[in-house]
């Protein structure tokens, strides 16, 4: 825990949605399967989210966290939305793998 | 809880937890497990913003990001019932190697940006109590002056979410019948 009394709570916050972000690019990039690039994509708003949480706490500014709740509302619907479309792509396809699903590529 | 000072034992040990559960909804195999870590760490991420003193954005995280979104995801890949895909396949390698130089890059790249920079010592950060911001009511009176147009609009994008869904959801027989063919 020695490590980390250099930092203060705002890097640390920030630190952590950094490597939260860089998570999910990694694994949207190196997944196959959509339901989990969906999950990864989840991860990288996560990261952002947690970002604009500690500097809105950083600046005592209480725009961040409104910023947030339409972060949140946008990823729900974007959730919603995918989740429906892969549902829909398994029912017809039978897989929601992403290298397979290549239809549109002509 | 003040943003000066280092943080404390219990606020490490969620960071470490929300990256530790962060990494095995990439690194594992079985969709139904990567579901489950992902509402960890949603979960542990409401536990941070608390930790930082937001606890309307904790609440919220957990409410609906935690309980609605991640529930979502377990439920419709218990749906679908997939199959584990293995990580390493023939032909993966060059998406793979892309995959890990991107996330090294830019993870060195913002860690040394956050890590390095001054956040924490700026004198007018403690003008303010954290209640003012932070507090349900600053944070509602904004979406009803300031961000009154993008909150409607929301509303909107949230209708034709609805809308969308049900029309995707619907067998094609069902369609057509509405449609009176």
């Amino acid at each position: 825990m020695e490590l980390f009394s250099g930092l203060s709570v705002t890097q640390f916050h920030v630190g952590i949605g950094v490597l939260l972000f860089c998570i999910g690019v990694s694994g949207f990039l190196i997944r196959r399967s959509g339901l989990i690039a969906l999950m990864c994509l989840e991860l990288m708003l996560n990261g952002v989210n947690l970002c604009l949480v500690s500097f809105s706490n950083l600046h005592r500014n209480p725009e961040g966290a409104s910023l947030v709740l339409f972060i949140v509302l946008v990823a729900a619907a974007e959730a919603a939305v995918a989740l429906g479309l892969f549902v829909a792509i398994f029912r017809k396809v039978g897989t929601v793998s992403l290298d397979d699903l290549r239809s549109l590529k002509g | 809880m003040e943003s000066v000072g280092s943080p404390n034992v219990v606020q490490i040990v969620l960071g470490f937890l929300t990256l530790v559960t962060a990494l095995s909804v990439v690194l594992s195999k079985n969709p139904v497990v990567s579901a489950v870590n992902l509402m960890a760490t949603l979960f542990l991420t409401g536990a941070l913003y608390i930790g930082l003193g937001h606890f309307f954005m904790g609440a919220i995280q957990i409410l609906i990001y935690a309980g609605a979104i991640a529930v979502l995801f377990v439920f419709i890949v218990m749906l679908l019932d997939l199959k584990p895909l293995s990580l390493t396949l023939p032909g993966r390698a060059v998406s793979i190697a892309g995959g890990v130089f991107v996330s090294l890059f830019l993870g060195l790249g913002l860690s040394v940006a956050a890590f390095r920079s001054s956040f924490g010592n700026q004198g007018a950060a403690e003008v303010e109590s954290l209640a003012s911001i932070a507090s349900p009511s600053v944070i509602s009176l904004q979406f009803l002056s300031k961000y009154h147009l993008p909150f409607q609009v929301a509303g909107l994008l949230i209708f034709a979410t609805v809308m969308g869904v049900v029309v995707l959801g619907k067998p094609k027989k069902q369609l057509d019948q509405v449609e009176g063919k």
